[in-house]
């Protein structure tokens, strides 16, 4: 026995020494000399000091006018922690006041500090252990001679479990020279960590850092929550890109911040943000008390980011705390203000109606499109004979040549409206039978966009609009009178379709998401363009000599106005990437290439035997219904939770809230719950993805049998709002819980959702 | 004014006449009345029994301003037992004790806890409850604290006896001290910090004292403000294994 204690002793020993050499040899680094009055011990504990303070100063002399950093290095004993500048939830905040002859202090800088999870974590504090450097840059007087005094002031408490109070006055003195030289101390490193450890502007640290609050102004007795998102950048491949850690796994370690009289603040969640490729998700959760207080606050504290290597990456937050009415505090608001201003456009893209374009400047357009349309080469040798005829024929007449002008006019503007009616039929049957002629809806989109591909082809010559040639002589050859110059109108309409057609398509195509009377405006407009050269050639007699000879310049006009079309057709494009992201972008061109495709063909046979062109129409024809049918599927993609990646596939049946559809299920005994959701709404998103669509949460949907509704806020709905608000709250999110038993009365679950707290919810709601 | 009171004084008067012109009419209403009166104290006696029985129940798990406070029974040095519904009818303070806590000492030496009680008349008019939640406090050390401090303290109250934190968990205790001031209805009236000078720099008669301010407020019937404010000191040495 006493053997194999000699035996483990003298393997203790081995061990110790084998440990203790290498902890000698990790202590911290040789602390500094300071002169006598620039020291100080004190924080007495059964008679050991606890805390050691050193003013140090990063120089050994320096030149009058040169800013120099000065500091009190505070020594701890281990396990031993002073507090920041706002203790937290308790303890004593550390004070420090600069002081100096000949040179004025700069505002105490304070590196980023550690959380003490005190009391078992209930209790959470900000602070600082082992050392710790409060400096500030004193700028020395331009007319400082021979030395600068520079004091320190330091009030503290120091705690380990107990906690004793430490006050001193330190001070020493900085030699005036002509140059500024280093510290020869040994200060110089300890300068140089605490200034990295200093906390910047998210312009310095490159993350893009944004603090939304979910009601503004806070008012007496509120309860509300903060959201902080910090943006390393968004996409993978994004040049600066800041790649940040995953966010600590203690929520409260992500963020300290300075109190806020008559506010508590609680820092509730830390994820990883759920769009940004590298991204913190910050939610605090704050009560107002019900106390006077005095007008608008900040919000002021640091992220403790961390980069991909662990490295501190300490950030400032300052941003208004609203507690009065203001413009800035509704922009602070989530949902409200400019966050969803800047995300709500993809789910809201502009309408032509809603458009900046003014209808006046529509208007514009359309008469220019309908004069330019005389260029086209179908029209204008037709125009340029016509206004020739025309000319020599009525020349003796005036009166008879104005008449002849307005009925053509008539003529054109007539055929227009009645294109106009037909669009707007077509729009109305639509809207009967349920198509979305919105430039919300994707399938729309993906139709003007074929228009536009298919007539660029066209005009670029691929393949030809053609009409029955007998059927225009008939037009042409009617009597002459003024029922022929109508007719005549009439028949410039009809003769410019050829190469009309791609943009009187393009009209009708936009034309349909518009409400009626701009339709019929629009085409009425867009005749009188049509009409405008000719009665102006004909009211002005000579002006016919300006008008340039036909030729090959004709052909090349109408390709490069295939361009234009393309042009529009990108507009298209970025519309449905807002909508359905990069893949409903692919999609849709995929799309285009096949109706590109089937033009291509039904040009290759259009002027072939007619066996070949119903053959060449008809494989055309399937070639974009075929594509239509599987690349046209934008609905799943833009109800998908995930804006950029529909592969996202989703674990949850989820199914589209309505008051009669739960009360359906409540009828059928099984426990219902609703998701109010948004797609701007960070905080639901985390819910959706961290709790609701984590595997235990799916297994006890289907464990319990819980119908999952979800209510997307994303555009606004008054049914939904009306429901938040029947719970008192005015966003999203909110989580409702109803039992088949209590149909009228659901749970609330709270907004900040915890797996536990769900399954068992579900638990207790299951029947 | 005058044209809304017209038709009011109209309406009397007509009432007036018709209740003096019919008297069959009269008793009729009369009974009637009487009726509504019954039913309407039935229903308000209904309305108020269960309230008060829910209320009794359902204070809140943490304090709540505005709120009945926690309840809860602890037993002091001496192992009398204290139970916080039971000083109903009293005005109550509660201060989150620690015997080494530097913050505690400075303010026992200033008197502090003493002249409130002498402001609002003495342990007879006002009930002061002292809780000590630190984890390795025993009632011997109270009591030695108690001879210790004798000549200091003018008024001897109860230290209560928490060390395993629970009823210091109930309270969201963080500091030593942390003051909580209930009035005689057993409705939280504020919480927070003793006062408004942390490192007691200002003279004692220059600070904002919270707690006296809490029960001047409650004593005049006025609105207690501020009902809260940060609380500062030691943080409270909790049983961290419990």
């Amino acid at each position: 026995m006493i053997r194999v204690s000699y035996l483990c002793a003298a393997i203790c020993a081995l061990w110790l020494s084998a440990i203790a050499i290498p902890a000698g040899a990790a202590t911290p680094p040789e602390l500094p000399d300071v002169p006598d009055g620039a020291f100080a011990e004190d924080a007495y504990d059964d008679g050991e000091p606890r805390v050691a303070k050193r003013l140090l100063v990063n120089a050994d002399s320096v030149r009058a006018g040169d800013t120099v950093e000065a500091g009190v290095l505070f020594e701890m004993d281990p396990g031993w922690h002073i507090y920041w500048r706002d203790a937290g939830q308790g303890g004593m905040s550390t004070e420090v006041i600069f002081d100096a002859s000949s040179a004025a202090p700069g505002p105490v800088m304070w590196p980023e500090p550690t959380v003490y999870h005190e009391a078992g974590g209930s209790i959470i504090t900000f602070g600082y252990g082992d050392t710790a450097l409060l400096f500030a840059e004193f700028e020395i007087d331009d007319d400082a001679q021979h030395e600068v005094q520079i004091s320190a002031d330091v009030d503290y408490l120091v705690c380990e479990v107990d906690c004793i109070p430490g006050r001193a006055a330190l001070t020493r003195t900085l030699r005036i020279a002509d140059e500024t030289t280093a510290a020869n101390d040994g200060s110089r490193k300890f300068f140089e960590e605490a200034i990295a450890a200093v906390p910047r502007p998210p312009e310095q640290t490159g993350v893009d850092v944004e603090v939304r609050y979910s009601h503004a102004p806070i008012e007496e007795s509120d309860q509300f929550r903060v959201e902080i998102t910090a943006i390393g950048c968004m996409e993978t491949d994004e040049p600066d890109c800041v790649e940040l850690d995953a966010p600590p796994t203690e929520p409260a370690d992500a963020l300290v911040y300075d109190r806020i009289d008559t506010i508590s603040f609680d820092v509730a969640r830390a994820s990883p943000h759920p769009d940004a490729h590298s991204g913190w998700f910050i939610e605090v959760s704050g009560r107002a008390s019900r106390d006077s207080f005095d007008g608008d606050r900040r919000f002021r504290g640091v992220l403790r980011l961390r980069d991909a290597d662990g490295q501190p990456l300490p950030t400032a937050v300052d941003e208004l705390f609203p507690r009065t009415e203001s413009q800035q505090a509704k922009a602070l608001v989530l949902g409200d203000g400019h966050a969803v201003a800047d995300e709500a456009s993809p789910q809201e893209p502009t309408t032509p109606a809603q458009s900046p374009l003014s209808l006046g400047y529509i208007l514009l357009l359309a008469f220019l499109g309908g004069a330019l349309l005389n260029l086209m080469p179908c029209v204008f040798p037709v125009l340029a004979i016509k206004v020739f005829a025309f000319v020599n024929l009525a020349h003796e007449e005036r009166q008879s040549v104005y008449a002849h002008s307005a009925t053509y006019t008539a003529g054109i503007v007539a055929s227009m409206l009645v294109l106009a009616a037909a669009v707007i039929a077509l729009q109305m049957v639509g809207t009967q039978v349920g198509w979305g002629f919105q430039f919300q809806e994707p399938g729309f989109i993906a139709a003007v966009g074929a228009v536009l591909v298919i007539f660029a082809l066209n005009l670029f010559g691929v393949f030809e609009v053609t009409l029955d040639p007998g059927k225009l002589q008939q037009v042409a050859d009617a009597p002459a009178s003024h029922r022929r110059s109508f007719g005549e109108g009439v028949l410039a309409v009809v003769l410019a379709t050829p190469c009309s057609a791609p943009f009187l398509g393009t009209a009708v195509g936009f034309a349909l998401a518009s409400p009626p009377w701009i339709i019929a405006l629009t085409f009425t407009v867009l005749g009188l363009g049509l009409a405008a050269p000719f009665v102006l050639l004909t009211l002005v007699p000579g002006a016919a000599r300006f008008l340039p000879k036909p030729g090959p310049w004709m052909a090349h006009f109408k390709q490069l106005l295939g361009f234009a079309l393309l042009a529009t057709a990108i507009w298209l494009v970025w519309l449905i990437g807002q909508m359905a992201g990069t893949a409903g972008i692919t999609r849709l061109l995929i799309f285009l290439l096949s109706c590109g495709l089937a033009a291509w063909i039904f040009g290759l046979l259009q002027f072939r035997s007619t066996r070949a062109r119903r053959l060449g129409l008809a494989f055309a024809l399937a070639i974009v219904v075929l594509s239509g049918v599987f690349t046209l599927q934008f609905d799943d993609v833009s109800t998908s939770k995930a804006t950029t990646d529909d592969t996202d596939d989703t674990v949850i049946a989820w199914i589209e809230w309505s008051e009669e559809a739960v009360q359906a299920e409540l009828d059928a005994g099984r426990p219902v719950f609703v998701d109010f959701t948004a797609d701007w709404c960070i905080t639901c998103k985390v819910n959706e993805a961290n709790v609701l669509e984590h595997r235990r949460v799916v297994d006890a949907i289907d464990k319990y049998d819980v119908a999952m509704f979800m209510a997307d806020w994303t555009r606004r709905d008054d049914h939904i709002r009306a429901k938040l608000a029947e719970f008192g709250k005015a966003g999203v999110p909110m989580y409702l819980l109803y039992t088949p038993d209590a149909p009228n009365d659901p749970d609330v679950l709270p907004e900040l959702l915890t797996r536990d707290m769900v399954i068992d919810a579900f638990q207790e709601a299951a029947p | 004014m005058k044209s809304r009171t017209w038709p009011i004084l109209l309406a009397f008067i007509a009432t007036g006449v018709l209740v003096s012109a019919c008297d069959d009419e009269q008793a009729e209403a009369e009974a009637e009345a009487e009726e509504a009166i019954e039913e309407l104290t039935e229903i308000l006696e209904q309305d108020e029994n269960p309230d008060d029985e829910e209320a009794a129940a359902e204070a809140p798990d943490e304090p709540v301003i505005g709120e009945l406070a926690p309840d809860f029974t602890l037993v002091d040095e001496q192992g009398e037992s204290h139970t916080l519904s039971d000083y109903r009818g009293q005005t109550v303070v509660l201060e989150w004790f620690n015997i080494p806590c530097p913050y505690v000492v400075r303010h026992y030496e200033e008197q502090t806890f003493g002249n409130i009680i002498d402001e609002f008349g003495g342990l007879d008019e006002l009930t002061w409850l002292a809780v000590d939640t630190t984890w390795d406090n025993t009632p011997e050390d109270t009591l030695e604290w108690k001879e210790e401090t004798a000549d200091i303290r003018d008024y001897d109250y109860p230290v209560l006896q928490d060390p395993d934190g629970e009823v210091g968990r109930l309270y969201n205790a963080r500091t030593t001290p942390h003051m909580f001031v209930i009035d005689e209805e057993g409705i939280l009236q504020y919480m927070g910090g003793i006062d408004d000078d942390p490192r007691g720099r200002e003279d004692v008669e220059d600070r904002q004292n919270y707690v006296a301010q809490a029960l001047t407020a409650i004593t005049a019937g006025e609105t207690v403000d501020p009902s809260e404010a940060e609380p500062y000191g030691c943080t409270v040495k909790y049983d961290e294994d419990s």
